[in-house]
């Protein structure tokens, strides 16, 4: 579309602000560059009335200063483009060459025109053909003003050159005349204020002239070095002619800007288009560019000026070549907000960037728009955004800001953690089989205001060399709110961790395969039943299409995430390697894949197994291991509450239930998670687990401390400490099965032949003996095993009131969902190998009251403690206590 | 009550020693500083005073992370 005048002296448009002449001597700074000093151009697509007595002058787009007749009787004061030979200022407009294309520009109260060398008048460009007048042929006119010297040597060229649609270019160049330099310096003349012109007699538009894309470029043209001339492959190539790619005004200047025009003998130049009126139709009058908006309204008889049918090629119409973003390799950035999220994308010229909430459009705190340079076709943006998401990132051109990259949206940041392990936790979040995002049986939402992604490899076991198929990534989002079909383990982790770290995003990468040992990884040895190039730690890099090339399970993840990561979680049942050395070998190789994560922490979750029997590799020893792991990982070690398998799949690996709607076990495995008290029940404390490692203040737990007996004489009751207050569910009594005694300093142990109860205070649980008194040197531990074998336990029903004996730290809530795994744990690490002096605690004459620790801390805390007399508990002294932990 | 609570002494002073109120019920902590892991370590032993030891025990306020109070 275009806009076209319909009758003479009635209307033209007029610009909000005139658009003044900047000082051109002066170094600007064009196209992200400074320093430069350059000229400018301007352009338009005009179409002359079609047998219309043209023989007089008539002006296309101006500055009516004021109105006012000038000597020369023109209404017009200050004229730029014009239409007309005035034949030795005699206002006579005859010959062939009437319709010559004249350009003046204006310096206040100095000139009509650069050019001339004495009175004002037109400037005429002598080798410009006239306009295809008659004829109703559009035609492109460009003008301009051109430093072909240097910016510290100066030598300036104008410039006019025309080129009918489907025509050929001719141009003109004219050097400045004796008013030039100060029209050069000067910066009160106007370069554009209107279109068409409604007053006086003699030089007003004529009617039908129609005009579209109508542009103003600061910068200079692309210059033919050898025929010192405006470019005219330019040219042709906004006018739609010739054998180089078509343009339009953004394509030449960011193609300048990027010195890839491919025209010979060519000084590229730069530019910054600062206005592009398109003039498309009488609604849309305002530009796009990088100066503050500036319409045209319309000045005279309202509607006489109306839309017109597009005059320009083509190519003008169709769809714009637009920046364009590559897409990251995961939209989920880490490092919590001290990380560079870092974007890179492709453009001609520079580009603007600006960080948005997604969910408003309002730009995000500091990152709005900003240029960001492009080099060689390339550009990228590396901004530390805040803790949040989704945030959207809008990508403009620089020279044109209406032409914009289509935007990337769905970014988040915050914390990524790594989950390591075998099936126990891969199932955890994928549910069974090879789902990588698992099954929301449960159709548990996502959490108001929580976000969050599932990442898991795909063909993680590559096939054989006969199957190859290429491992991948699959992501989940969870989004606020949403019921996602996602393994409702990973929606309750994040809901429990967004409940504690509320609007801080959560990025759960599943890197745990069922049925493989630590030292498989630890080895570097192929995947098993995979192609032998595929292996588990590997290059850093994906794997090939055809084979895994050398690649690796955790190359791919650590390539995927830029080798950082937030924190690591552990869980290896059965399959943690006992030997130091090989738990030694498998961080460090995780390290040196995880470079940019030095110090991330290690988050150990010991298993408890409470559906098999807890002897050998399937429970205590691995226990031991996780607990001993967490003490060689120093201050990046934590160790977290035990994983616990309250009910598996039946298939003794330490599944959690998973499989089956709420309530209704399946035929294959008789468990259920409705209760959530599988899948769902361990997503819910390893939120809060990790959510810890991040901040200790979340919550505590509470541990086996000491024991002492009641009366050393009668060794009949062991007073077990717990340093903090305990409970039972549903008023259950203590199950004394799960309490265990060792009269062989922990040699062995046994569970039967007394009873268990919490003590008044409920910070202490007491054993008393059924009859008689412990012997040799005794020790006690608890839950060493968990007699819930699968004989007795058969489905979540069965196994749930046996849950209601077990001890639980009293804050309200860590109550039901205490046992599978929210931080506030059971009696942790007291579960080790049995051993004399290893396994459990000793029991002793009762010490003094004392303050402890136990877990690894530093720095200066503060606690408040309070003396309470026995029997009433009613309070004596309270008082703070300073302690300084290393 | 205010005025009605105790005599602390005179204003402009008092003739020969002050009399010394008898100390009410308070406690210690014998030390402040420890190496922790994790596993138990002891900050230091809660020595009560004013009261009788055996009539007493102690417990932590508040939710404080990897630390607790033994009595025994």
């Amino acid at each position: 579309m275009a806009v076209r005048l319909t009758a003479v002296g009635t209307s033209q448009l007029n610009l909000a602000s005139v658009v003044t002449k900047p000082d051109f001597t002066a170094a600007r700074t064009i196209a992200g560059t400074s320093g430069l000093v350059m000229g400018f151009w301007k352009a338009r697509w005009v179409r002359w009335p079609a047998g219309a007595t043209l023989n007089t002058r008539y002006f296309l787009d101006g500055w009516d200063g004021a109105g006012a007749l000038n000597s020369s009787g023109l209404d017009v004061t200050e004229c730029h483009a014009v239409i007309g030979a005035d034949v030795s200022g005699s206002q006579t407009f005859t010959g062939a060459l009437r319709l010559r294309p004249r350009i003046n520009y204006v310096g206040a109260n100095t000139s009509h025109t650069p050019l001339n060398t004495g009175s004002p008048g037109d400037s005429d460009f002598t080798g410009l053909p006239q306009v295809p007048a008659g004829s109703g042929t559009a035609f492109l006119l460009v003008e301009g003003l051109v430093n072909i010297g240097s910016t510290g040597s100066p030598n300036w060229r104008f410039f006019a050159a025309l080129c009918p649609f489907g025509g050929s270019v001719s141009s003109a160049v004219r050097t400045l005349g004796t008013n030039g330099a100060t029209w050069l310096a000067n910066t009160t003349g106007a370069l554009l204020g209107q279109i068409f012109s409604r007053h006086g007699t003699n030089a007003r538009t004529p009617a039908g002239v129609v005009m579209e894309h109508l542009a103003l470029v600061q910068g200079d043209f692309p210059w033919d070095t050898v025929n010192n001339r405006p470019h005219h492959d330019a040219i042709a190539a906004l006018a739609g002619v010739g054998g180089n790619p078509f343009l339009d005004y953004d394509d030449l200047v960011a193609a300048q800007n990027a010195g890839t025009l491919p025209y010979s003998n060519c000084d590229q130049g730069r530019g910054d288009i600062t206005h592009w009126w398109r003039l498309e139709n009488m609604s849309a009058l305002g530009h796009i560019g990088s100066a503050a908006a500036n319409a045209f309204a319309e000045d005279g008889t309202a509607g006489s000026i109306v839309d017109e049918t597009s005059i320009a090629p083509a190519h003008w119409t169709g769809t714009p070549a637009t920046p364009g973003i590559t897409p990251p390799r995961l939209t989920f950035f880490g490092g919590a907000g001290t990380r560079n999220v870092t974007i890179a994308g492709t453009w001609t010229g520079n580009v603007e960037r600006r960080w948005e909430v997604q969910a408003t459009g309002v730009a995000v705190p500091g990152f709005d728009w900003a240029v960001r340079t492009t080099t060689a076709g390339a550009w990228s943006t590396s901004d530390v955004l805040p803790v949040g998401g989704p945030y959207r990132l809008r990508v403009r051109s620089q020279a044109d800001p209406l032409v914009t990259a289509s935007p990337l949206e769905d970014i988040l940041v915050g914390t990524r953690v790594l989950c390591h392990g075998q099936s126990g936790v891969e199932r955890s979040f994928q549910g069974s089989g090879q789902q990588p995002m698992g099954l929301n049986n449960l159709g548990i939402a996502v959490a108001s205001g929580a976000q969050g992604m599932v990442v898991k490899m795909t063909s993680q076991y590559g096939g054989t060399a006969g199957t190859y198929a290429q491992p991948g990534m699959a992501t989940g989002r969870m989004r606020s709110g949403e019921t996602p079909a996602i393994g409702h383990g990973a929606i309750n982790m994040l809901n429990q961790w967004h409940a504690v770290r509320p609007n801080h995003p959560l990025c759960i990468i599943n890197m745990a395969i069922e049925g493989t040992a630590m030292s498989a990884w630890a080895s570097n040895a192929a995947v098993e039943g995979g192609h032998p190039s595929w292996v588990y730690m590997g290059a850093v890099q994906p794997p090939g299409v055809t084979a895994g090339d050398g690649s690796g399970v955790v190359g791919f993840y650590a390539w995927l995430l830029e080798q950082h990561i937030d924190a690591h979680l552990i869980m290896w049942h059965p399959n943690m390697s006992s030997d130091a050395a090989v738990r030694a070998s498998y961080r460090s190789e995780i390290d040196a894949r995880f470079v940019n994560a030095a110090s991330a922490p290690w988050l150990v979750l010991p298993p408890w197994r409470g559906h098999r029997p807890n002897t050998g590799a399937d429970g205590i020893i691995t226990r031991n291991s996780h607990i001993l792991f967490a003490a060689e990982l120093g201050a990046r070690g934590f160790l977290g509450p035990q994983w616990s398998d309250v009910i598996s799949d039946s298939s003794n690996g330490l599944h959690s239930a998973f499989n089956s709607a709420p309530g209704v076990p399946s035929a294959t495995f008789p468990v259920s998670d409705g209760n959530q008290v599988g899948q769902a029940r361990i997503g819910r404390g390893l939120g809060r687990a990790l959510a810890r490692v991040f901040d200790q203040t979340i919550n505590a737990q509470f541990r086996m401390l000491g024991a002492w007996w009641t009366d050393d004489g009668n060794r009949n009751q062991i007073n077990i400490e717990l340093g903090r207050p305990a409970r039972t569910l549903n008023g259950a009594s203590v199950r004394a099965d799960v309490c265990w005694v060792s009269e062989d300093n922990g040699a062995t142990f046994v569970n039967t032949g007394f009873t268990a109860a919490l003590d008044a205070t409920a910070t202490r649980l007491v054993l008393t003996k059924d009859s008689g008194t412990w012997a040799g040197t005794v020790r006690v531990d608890y839950g060493r095993d968990w007699p819930n074998p699968p004989a007795q336990t058969a489905d979540e029903a069965t196994v749930e009131p046996l849950l209601d004996g077990l001890i639980y730290d009293s804050a309200a809530w860590r109550g039901r969902t205490n046992l599978a795994s929210p931080a506030g744990n059971v009696l942790q690490g007291t579960n080790r190998v049995l051993g004399a002096g290893v396994a459990g605690v000793a029991v002793t004459a009762r010490g003094a009251r004392k303050l402890v620790t136990f877990e690894r801390m530093a720095g200066s805390r503060s606690v408040t403690v309070e003396m309470r007399a026995l029997g009433t508990g009613a309070l004596l002294a309270s008082k703070p206590l300073a302690i300084t932990a290393s | 009550m205010i005025g009605a609570v105790g005599r602390v002494g005179a204003v402009g002073g008092s003739r020969g020693r002050a009399a010394v109120a008898p100390a009410g019920p308070d406690f210690t902590l014998s030390n402040s500083t420890v190496t922790t892991d994790w596993g138990r370590a002891v900050v230091g032993e809660l020595v009560p005073s004013g009261v009788d030891p055996g009539s007493v025990y102690f417990v932590l306020v508040g939710d404080p992370a990897g630390i607790a109070v033994e009595n025994g």
